[in-house]
């Protein structure tokens, strides 16, 4: 079978031809789709969270979503939760840093419908990595393509090229998108807007991301 | 040397991008010692500069072909999975050949759309990444106009 | 193929300079706006990465890197003006008025009687100026042609405001997500009938065709002409 690939990713099972762009299904990236869908679910059932916020000398101020801002934040959630998953299938680099920018924009989303001056001002900083880190994703992919003259992970896999700073700045693109180690504050910021659910979807997304871009790396 | 001072500053949000900025510089100066190479097998390759000029009426991006007959000749990643593959690199539209007639430069004003090569790339053998693209525009336009009606 | 494989390691430098330099710009910058505009110039450097390939599919890939681009742009610069607000309105309690920024305002009297130079094409073309925009956007189609649209249709609402012909604050609300409406639906019948449509029906390629081109013109150009009438 000619796209049969090995990789760290386990059996492969089989792929889905759109054009250029192929998305194959492993065992890894089946389960993660599951996972992905099942928590896009479980966001548009759930009503969200009521955050009490403790005042010093004062009565106790009841942080709640009101029904506008629901309905935008549970589209983004649920934007976010379909790109993710579709993001553990899709075969090609391009099409994976395009997946990773929409992510990273719904992330946005998510947390802009908040009116709290802290929140927006994480959720900009954050928006400037993500922008930032735009140039290593897509420069990455087109260094990638301009060395081995395809953009395809099932092609690529059976390469063997040495890629290794392609690689890094792909990684590091996806590192800024994440928002890995060094770089957490302004999403860990985010992460303390009310709404539980839907900020979670940020959680989920991101580590989802994480280990698949790892496995990509790995495969190519 | 405090390390905990170090970790307090790192957990500013206004910190972060310049601290992201910083370490790409430091991975991108890294391309300077490392060769570039240029694979010549390319995907959907381009005539020479300057080659089509006054030949042909869709200039730099004449592919061959004619509508809704014989398809263009382009290289794609998988071929086995696109039945119409060049056709629409082929298509022009009624008034694009009407106008192709009279002109030499019709190709410098992409109006051949739609149809031409790079209407084959964007809706056809790589139509996903039109789709997230727009995606992102409907989003980011979402959260534009919702944050801009909602500000009072 | 000679030119291209020659030019491109000086086109990938010159990308890599303009990016490493941008960011040591953002490295040291401390204003937030300015933070926002070095972004952008981020993204050029990315721009040229891509386009020192030199390949068709270069091109097709360029499109696609600077519309993610802009409309990360858009929404971020939106969220950083909405942050300024609420930081402003911590301070003083005033609450800006919807829409304020097209409604007329009434002019300062002044004593003296100052000629003013009238743009005379506001007044007396620009409907026949927007109309032939639309129409060539039209033509064009995809994206190219979306922009073009929206160009004509910002050009008309932008001369409306300006000669004053009672646009309310209701009526641009109202209008406002009727075109957005409008924008989401023909992106749907995009991804529905247009990409769709090449995998299940090979044959009809050409209605697909049509259809895709036309409907991301409509999608790309309503919703360009309402982001470009904002005078923010």
């Amino acid at each position: 079978m000619f796209l049969n690939i090995t990789s760290v990713a386990g059996e492969f099972y089989g792929y889905i031809p759109f054009g250029d762009i192929v998305l194959y299904v492993t065992e890894f990236s089946a389960i993660s789709f599951v996972i992905a869908l099942f928590f896009t679910l479980v966001v548009y059932f759930t009503k969200p969270e009521k955050q009490l916020e403790s005042q010093i000398g004062g009565f106790d101020k009841l942080n709640y979503v009101s029904l506008e801002e629901l309905k935008i934040r549970r589209l983004m959630a649920i934007l976010c939760g379909i790109c993710t998953a579709f993001a553990m299938l899709t075969g090609d680099l391009f099409n994976y840093a395009l997946f990773l920018a929409v992510i990273g924009i719904t992330n946005i989303g998510i947390v802009s419908a908040v009116k709290k001056e802290w929140v927006l001002n994480a959720a900009y900083y954050y928006g400037i990595i993500a922008m930032i880190s735009t140039l290593p994703l897509f420069g990455g992919a087109a260094l990638i393509l301009a060395k081995t003259g395809t953009l395809s992970i099932l092609e690529l896999a059976g390469k063997h090229q040495d890629l290794l700073f392609q690689k890094m700045l792909y990684a590091a693109g996806m590192v800024g998108e994440t928002g890995v180690a060094p770089f957490y504050a302004a999403k860990a910021e985010m992460f303390r807007a009310p709404g539980a659910p839907y900020i979670l979807m940020i959680h989920l997304s991101s580590l989802l991301i994480v280990i698949r871009t790892a496995e990509i790396l790995l495969t190519i | 040397m405090d390390i905990g001072r170090l970790w307090n500053y790192i957990s500013r949000p206004d910190i972060v991008p310049r601290l992201f900025a910083v370490f790409l510089c430091l991975i991108m100066i890294i391309e300077f010692f490392v060769p570039t190479s240029y694979n010549e097998d390319q995907l959907y390759p381009k005539y020479p500069p300057q080659s089509q000029v006054f030949k042909s009426s869709l200039a730099p991006y004449d592919r061959g072909g004619v509508p809704l007959k014989i398809p263009a000749d382009i290289k794609t990643q998988y071929p086995q999975f696109e039945p119409i593959r060049g056709r629409i690199t082929a298509y022009l539209t009624p008034p694009a050949i009407w106008l192709s007639e009279r002109t030499p430069y019709f190709g410098t004003t992409i109006v051949s759309t739609p149809g031409g090569i790079l209407d084959e790339i964007l809706y056809y053998t790589r139509g996903l990444d039109t789709i997230l693209e727009s995606l992102t525009l409907l989003v980011s336009f979402m959260i534009f106009s919702w944050v801009y009606l909602h500000r009072d | 193929m000679d030119v291209v494989q020659h030019m491109f390691n000086y086109s990938v430098f010159a990308g890599f300079v303009v990016g490493i330099l941008s960011l040591i710009a953002i490295g040291y910058q401390r204003s937030d706006i300015h933070l926002l505009i070095l972004t952008d110039v981020v993204e050029c450097a990315m721009l040229v990465i891509i386009a020192a390939l030199g390949t068709d599919l270069a091109e097709a890939l360029i499109l696609p890197g600077l519309v993610v681009g802009l409309a990360e742009f858009l929404a971020v610069s939106e969220i950083l003006i909405q942050r300024c607000k609420l930081r402003k309105k911590e301070r003083e309690k005033k609450t800006p008025k919807l829409f304020e920024e097209f409604l007329v305002v009434e002019e300062p009297k002044v004593e003296v009687d100052i000629e003013h130079p009238r743009m005379e094409i506001l007044y007396s073309a620009s409907r026949f100026i927007s109309l032939i925009l639309v129409i060539y956007g039209a033509f064009l189609t995809g994206f190219t042609g979306g922009a073009v649209m929206s160009v004509g249709l910002l050009f008309y609402l932008l001369s409306q405001g300006i000669v004053s012909r009672g646009i309310s604050s209701e009526d641009i609300k109202d209008f406002w997500e009727a075109v957005a409406g409008f924008s989401g639906i023909m992106w749907a019948l995009w991804i529905i009938l247009g990409f769709i449509g090449f995998y299940l029906f090979p044959e009809h390629y050409v209605t697909f065709l049509l259809i895709a081109g036309g409907a991301l013109a409509l999608k790309v150009g309503s919703k360009l002409g309402l982001i470009g009438d904002l005078k923010l």
